[in-house]
């Protein structure tokens, strides 16, 4: 049951994606330029409630099948968060740059997750292809926006070297192409089907569309609390039900909640001490370290379970 | 003969007007299509072709006023557009009751599904129609978003709700699967081509937010309509010639 995110067709995520775009279209884009901190109001109840707790249970994910010393997954996990927090102090810009890279081919990972391919580097090709194709579409559509904003935060400011290198307009273009050519050798390849294929176009289609038209954080919020954290919480509660005995949708609910809850207010502190100039970093900087921290080893602990559930597939 | 004439002097720079008179001609052609292969498929078929060559007909009719409406005016015939489509949306609900009929569907999965899409159009109607001059956002996105609502209803009940369900039981065919499946496509994709020609009119948040034109309304309305009726027809055609679809048991 579930989610049905094993579905050729449009699955209920997808579903959720569709309304919520359709719902916010008009009353975004009507409002012409909606107010930042309503923006990131909106975005930060989205990510607190969907978005935090689709990373909140790695420990569980990883552990419950590898079964490794806690002591050895915890210290591989705090140390790539440390070695990343080191590397934002010394090499900011490229440290930027490697978290665009690491979320465009985790977000691919989490959209093919279904597929098992036969050749490994295309599946790896496919995630990265797709995730560049959203990720460089998000900043191209609202570049004047980033700009802006980037310019207007002191720290922050060392980022519109990227921005403005005009590399996005060559990424969207090349990575799109890209992903239609992957995605119709892989069709050639009898490992999806015509109607997987319309629904990967449309649905890119669709993202690109909302990234545009949808005031940026709005955008990638809705892309990235129901395409992405929704899917990847379906997928992990599908998982531990079957590892499981009776475990029900409120177990899952009061298996997230604590570490959601310490996370949420773990972030909530950060803020606060650079709001009140504790921590001498803006909070924009600083919620881009901290997110770009957790990804890293999240990103590792999902490639590790999208393998698990692939080999019980096969 | 002089006013077929001044009729067929279509400008050249007019994709509109061109799509008005090659949707007339379509719908017209798929509609004779329907009537007379209508008697070759199985009796229990019969009225879903019936349905489909109505709903070609009834655009036709339309288009063929729509066309003059457009070229003498130049405006956008909102009021035929929407006479039209309050009598074929809800026809297009009554052919997934019609296709899911064999698997047990009840007439109140019909009534729901033509409530939802009067909600739908009533709603655009009033949003469109009623827009004040110079356009208002507030007036179009209230309206646009209750419509919306219609809308996902219909999306819901054809992708997961009741006319999945009964595609997919037992008592359905392989063939009439594929073929709802198909019908929900055309839902998701093809319905979703009026969204955005009703966000395209004076006011609409595609104007005000990205700047584009309000003379893309009919354009998409015409590429949505010729998909969505003649498509919508061919697929109940490829269900009631299929082989498996004549076998099963009504």
């Amino acid at each position: 049951m579930g989610f049905g995110i094993y579905r050729n067709g449009m699955n209920k995520i997808g579903f959720l994606f569709f309304c919520g775009f359709f719902l916010a279209m008009p009353i975004f884009t009507s409002m012409q330029a909606v107010d930042m901190s309503i923006q990131l109001l909106l975005c930060l109840i989205g990510i607190a409630l969907v978005g935090i707790p689709h990373g909140a249970i790695d420990h569980i994910i990883y552990m419950e099948e590898r079964q490794p010393q806690p002591i050895l997954f915890y210290s591989f996990y705090f140390g790539l968060m440390g070695m990343y927090t080191l590397c934002w102090v010394y090499f900011p810009v490229l440290s930027f740059v490697l978290f665009l890279l690491l979320s465009a081919y985790h977000f691919g990972e989490s959209q093919f997750s279904d597929l098992d391919l036969s050749s490994k580097g295309l599946k790896w090709g496919l995630n990265f292809v797709w995730g560049c194709s959203i990720m460089s579409g998000l900043i191209l559509y609202n570049l004047d926006e980033l700009i802006v904003l980037s310019k207007s935060i002191p720290d922050v400011a060392q980022f519109v070297i990227v921005y403005e290198s005009e590399i996005f307009i060559w990424l969207v273009v090349v990575s799109s192409v890209t992903t239609v050519a992957v995605l119709l050798h892989i069709l050639k390849l009898n490992q999806i089907n015509i109607e997987r294929l319309l629904r990967e176009f449309y649905l890119l289609i669709l993202i690109h569309f909302c990234f545009y038209a949808l005031p940026f954080m709005i955008a990638f919020t809705l892309y990235f609390v129901t395409l992405h954290s929704a899917r990847v919480l379906t997928e992990e509660f599908d998982y531990l039900r079957k590892k499981r005995l009776n475990f029900s949708y409120e177990n899952f609910i009061k298996l997230l909640f604590p570490y959601t809850l310490v996370s949420v207010v773990g972030s909530a502190i950060l803020l606060y001490l650079s709001y009140v100039g504790i921590i001498k970093i803006s909070g924009v900087m600083l919620a881009l370290i901290f997110i770009s921290t957790l990804t890293l080893p999240h990103s590792f602990v999902m490639n590790d379970f999208y393998r698990k559930l692939n080999e019980k597939v096969v | 003969m002089i006013s077929l004439l001044e009729v067929i002097a279509i400008p050249k720079d007019d994709p509109i007007a061109f799509t008005f008179f090659t949707g007339y001609m379509a719908m017209a052609a798929a509609s004779v299509f329907f009537f007379f292969e209508r008697g070759r498929v199985a009796d229990k078929w019969k009225l879903s072709l019936l349905v489909s060559g109505l709903i070609t007909a009834i655009a036709a009719v339309h288009y063929y006023y729509m066309r003059d409406y457009y070229m003498v005016t130049g405006e956008n015939p909102t009021a035929l557009r929407y006479i039209d489509w309050t009598l074929t949306v809800p026809l297009m609900c009554v052919e997934f009751y019609l296709l899911t009929k064999v698997a047990g569907a009840k007439k109140s999965l019909m009534w729901k599904l033509i409530g939802a899409s009067v909600l739908m159009l009533v709603a655009g109607y009033i949003g469109e129609a009623f827009n004040p001059p110079g356009g208002s956002t507030s007036h179009s996105v209230m309206w646009g978003v209750i419509s919306t609502i219609g809308y996902i209803y219909v999306l819901y009940t054809a992708w997961f709700g009741e006319v999945a369900q009964l595609a997919n039981s037992d008592k359905s065919t392989p063939t009439v699967r594929r073929g709802i499946r198909t019908l929900a496509w055309f839902v998701l994709v093809g319905w979703a081509i009026y969204p955005i020609g009703y966000m395209c009119m004076p006011g609409g948040w595609l104007n005000t937010g990205l700047g584009w034109s309000s003379a893309n309304v009919d354009l998409f309305y015409n590429i949505a309509d010729a998909i969505n009726k003649i498509g919508f027809g061919l697929v109940v055609y490829a269900i009631a010639t299929s082989s498996d679809a004549n076998s099963a048991t009504a």
